[in-house]
């Protein structure tokens, strides 16, 4: 199996009602070997949102990409890729919306005020 | 009795205070004596510094053996014949701190001081040292986090995307040639430049190397570099003869005075035979060098710059040439192993020295990289690398105005032999089959950033074959074919015996190949019928495997740097500029002094045609007094020799041999009288 690791964050909510964000920070290679391991921890529940950090994935397959439209779809989630590297060309390839840090993508899911 | 019977009434101290001083000086020093650089005295901050206590009465090259290479040595017999100080900032050296133990990486600032004796002669070198290592390594950690932080923000700075976007980003990867490339721009100007580099394949195998310089800096030599860089890639892509691409660019540059006097050096390798023809227009021959550490400069073409008309670069055919001079085309024969270097004038015309001894340094400094000697350049660095790396590293510390390029190429012996593996369909062999393919792609020079592309398209490719191409538990294989083409691009080959499905309505099929295809640049599936070999038509579903095809150029990236700590170039000579009218009309003679370069060509050309009036007389120059005739200085020649052949006038140069002037002027190809 490939070298991944998948933690989940809190986030601490913008203001004192809100509800915490859900950070799930990937480093490593999302690919065939472990794709089932991903998919499990993107269906974890998050009741404030979830957002998907890929800044220290290396690689990331078309399934990966695949399982991240599903996510982005069904709403209450953001992607998260930081940098130029190949995770960012290849995200930009497939169309997947993302955002370029994680302060951003909490932005979009509850926007401050 | 000597000097010191009778002290005077000057003298700093008593000789025990001032040693006692020297010792607890909290800057290192050690002072040396004689040619042989014998360790005459060394404070207690320097012995800790080094680590060693070993030190007087030996000579430095007997203490630290392993500084050969690193023009330390060089450095100090400078100081020694000269008497002229040096300094350096953040100079990396490889020393022991123990006499058996591992050589250690560090960077210092020092001062080399000449030692004069009563009598004013010079007696030795006394060298302030602070070791600066954690500095440098704290700034690096610092930029590294500004770097990320700020990327964005940085490629918004204009001038700096105008010299990314003309400069080649990318090296070719061969298969029977190692390039390397380095750029360095100026200290005095390091937003862009006039330096550019290339290296273009070309059909059959063969690869030119270019290095080219356009007179000037900033946005404009910037912006006539890209187009002269431009031009010479469309010629060399498009004609079938490298010397008519070269006639081309030299007629593209005529036409233009923003690109005339620019120079620029062009060699074709062919790595099989080892062939290299070259033309050397206005630019310094290309260096040779052997894995021994041998070093040769290949004879000059006899090419003037580029649209002066001065030589015929454009002739002669760089396919078909002779061994013998061909019209502005030299050849010569690269042994397997051996290194081609191309480099721009900025490498040899340094400050404070003559371009022969800027030759002579760049050759020692090249003999030893090619022969790994020295400094070490990093793990896995080929003898292109090194050269590239070490000869701007090393040449450039003690100060450079222009921009300095390297470009080298290396033959090898052979080319790498091709990937074949098959294991089976399973997922585990995804994994297995990229780390083998990196570990290949590594070994044929792609570097480890550039490998992500193919090997994530390959992977792809790899996955669906595992995913689709058998029923569930039935076994099979997959099979990954990868060889690297004359033309440097990788042609992966992924096959299976399995049945070919057609991706369902839902889209989760198809992705795989679809981001292959557009990572790889070119993605071709051809599937069996029975009985048959493969078809590339797609049209009709395989049952008897599928072959997936992957082309994809290979690349390096080229480096392309300026220098934070980059110490300004400062003659040593500090003679001003001057241009000064000996005799008078009807034959005008004009002694100019100091540098003829950027800063002073504008004058130069001014006092020259206000001296024959405009081109209508004669004019005589007396360039021996020069210390520095830089790209601009010449063009500022060729404006003048150009307005006195409009009135059918002639323009006489003088510089005696072994003056700054008199190389660059052969080199140039504007003749000269070799005597006042």
């Amino acid at each position: 199996m490939s070298s991944v690791e998948l933690e989940r964050v809190t986030l601490p909510p913008v203001l004192g009602d809100g509800t915490a964000v859900t950070v799930l920070q990937v480093r490593g290679d999302i690919d065939i070997t472990n794709m089932a391991a991903f998919e499990l921890a993107l269906a974890q529940p998050a009741d404030g949102g979830l957002i998907v950090d890929l800044g220290r994935a290396r690689q990331v397959s078309s399934a990966g990409f695949a399982l991240l439209h599903r996510l982005v779809r069904q709403g209450n989630a953001a992607v998260v890729v930081a940098g130029d590297g190949i995770v960012h060309a290849t995200a930009t390839l497939v169309n997947l919306p993302f955002h370029e840090s994680v302060a951003a993508a909490r932005d979009w899911l509850a926007p401050p005020g | 009795m000597s000097a010191y019977d009778d002290p005077p009434p000057w003298r700093a101290g008593d000789g025990e205070t001032i040693q006692r001083v020297f010792e607890q000086m909290p800057i290192a020093h050690v002072v040396l004596d004689g040619p042989g650089r014998v360790v005459v005295a060394a404070n207690a901050a320097y012995r800790s510094m080094t680590g060693r206590h070993d030190l007087v009465g030996n000579s430095l090259q007997s203490v630290f053996p392993e500084a050969a290479g690193q023009q330390l040595f060089e450095l100090y017999d400078r100081v020694y014949a000269t008497g002229v100080e040096e300094k350096a900032r953040e100079w990396r050296v490889w020393f022991r701190r123990q006499p058996q133990g591992q050589p250690e990486e560090a960077y210092v600032d020092f001062t080399g001081t000449p030692r004069r004796g009563p009598d004013g002669t010079i007696q030795g070198v006394m060298f302030s040292v602070v070791d600066v290592t954690e500095r440098v390594r704290l700034r690096r950690l610092a930029q590294q986090d500004a770097a990320a932080v700020d990327r964005r923000y940085e490629r918004a700075q204009d001038v700096a995307k105008l010299q990314e976007a003309l400069l080649p980003t990318a090296l070719p990867v061969l298969p029977r040639a190692r390039i390397a490339a380095r750029y360095l721009a100026g200290a005095a100007d390091q937003a862009a430049g006039g330096d550019w580099f290339d290296a273009v394949p070309l059909p059959g195998g063969s690869v030119a190397l270019v290095v080219g310089d356009v007179v000037g800096s900033g946005i404009a030599a910037a912006a006539a570099m890209g187009q002269l860089r431009a031009v010479l890639r469309h010629a060399l892509a498009s004609l079938p003869d490298t010397a008519a691409a070269l006639a081309q660019l030299d007629a593209f540059a005529a036409a233009d005075p923003a690109l005339r006097v620019a120079t620029v050096c062009v060699a074709v390798l062919d790595p099989v035979t080892g062939t290299l023809r070259y033309s050397a227009c206005g630019h310094p021959p290309p260096l040779v060098a052997t894995p021994d550490g041998a070093v040769r400069y290949l004879p000059a073409t006899g090419a003037g710059p580029l649209g002066t008309g001065a030589g015929s670069a454009g002739t002669g055919s760089a396919a078909t040439g002779s061994a013998a001079t061909d019209g502005g085309w030299e050849s010569a024969v690269l042994e397997p192993g051996e290194v081609v270097l191309l480099y721009s004038d900025g490498l040899i015309d340094r400050p404070g020295r003559t371009m022969e001894q800027g030759m002579a340094e760049l050759a020692a400094v090249a003999a030893d990289a090619a022969a790994g000697r020295g400094l070490p350049a990093g793990p896995g660095t080929t003898a292109a690398e090194r050269i590239c790396q070490l000869t701007v590293e090393l040449l450039t510390r003690t100060g450079h105005a222009d921009d300095v390029t390297t470009l080298a190429a290396q033959r090898l012996l052979a080319p790498p032999p091709p990937l074949d593996l098959e294991l089976p369909a399973v997922p585990a062999t995804v994994i297995s089959l990229r780390r083998q393919l990196d570990g290949w792609l590594a070994g044929i020079g792609v570097a480890a950033e550039d490998r992500q592309v193919p090997e994530l398209a390959v992977t792809e490719v790899v996955t669906n074959a595992v995913e689709h191409a058998y029923e569930p538990g039935h076994a099979g294989q997959v099979r990954l074919e990868a060889t690297l083409g004359d033309d440097g691009y990788l042609l992966a080959r992924v096959s299976d015996q399995g049945r070919w499905r057609v991706p369902g309505p839902r889209g989760d099929r198809g992705q795989g190949l679809m981001l292959a295809g557009q990572l790889a640049g070119e993605l071709i599936v051809s599937h069996a019928r029975p009985g048959e070999g493969h078809d590339d038509t797609g049209t009709e579903p395989g049952i008897h495997g599928t072959v997936v095809t992957l082309r994809h150029r290979l690349h390096r990236t080229a480096l392309v740097t300026s220098n934070a700590v980059a110490v300004p170039a400062v003659a040593t000579d500090a003679v001003p500029f001057s241009a000064t009218t000996l005799t008078a009309e009807p034959s005008p003679c004009v002694r100019v002094r100091g540098p003829a370069d950027i800063v002073t060509a504008e004058r130069l050309a001014s006092r020259l045609l206000a001296a024959c009036r405009g081109g209508v007389l004669p004019l005589s120059v007396d360039l021996t007094e020069v210390t520095v005739l830089a790209s601009a200085g010449v063009k500022a020649l060729y404006q003048v020799q150009q307005r006195l052949r409009a009135h059918q006038q002639e323009l006489t140069l003088i510089a005696p041999p072994g003056t700054p002037a008199a190389a660059v002027l052969a080199m140039a190809r504007l003749g000269h009288d070799r005597k006042v």
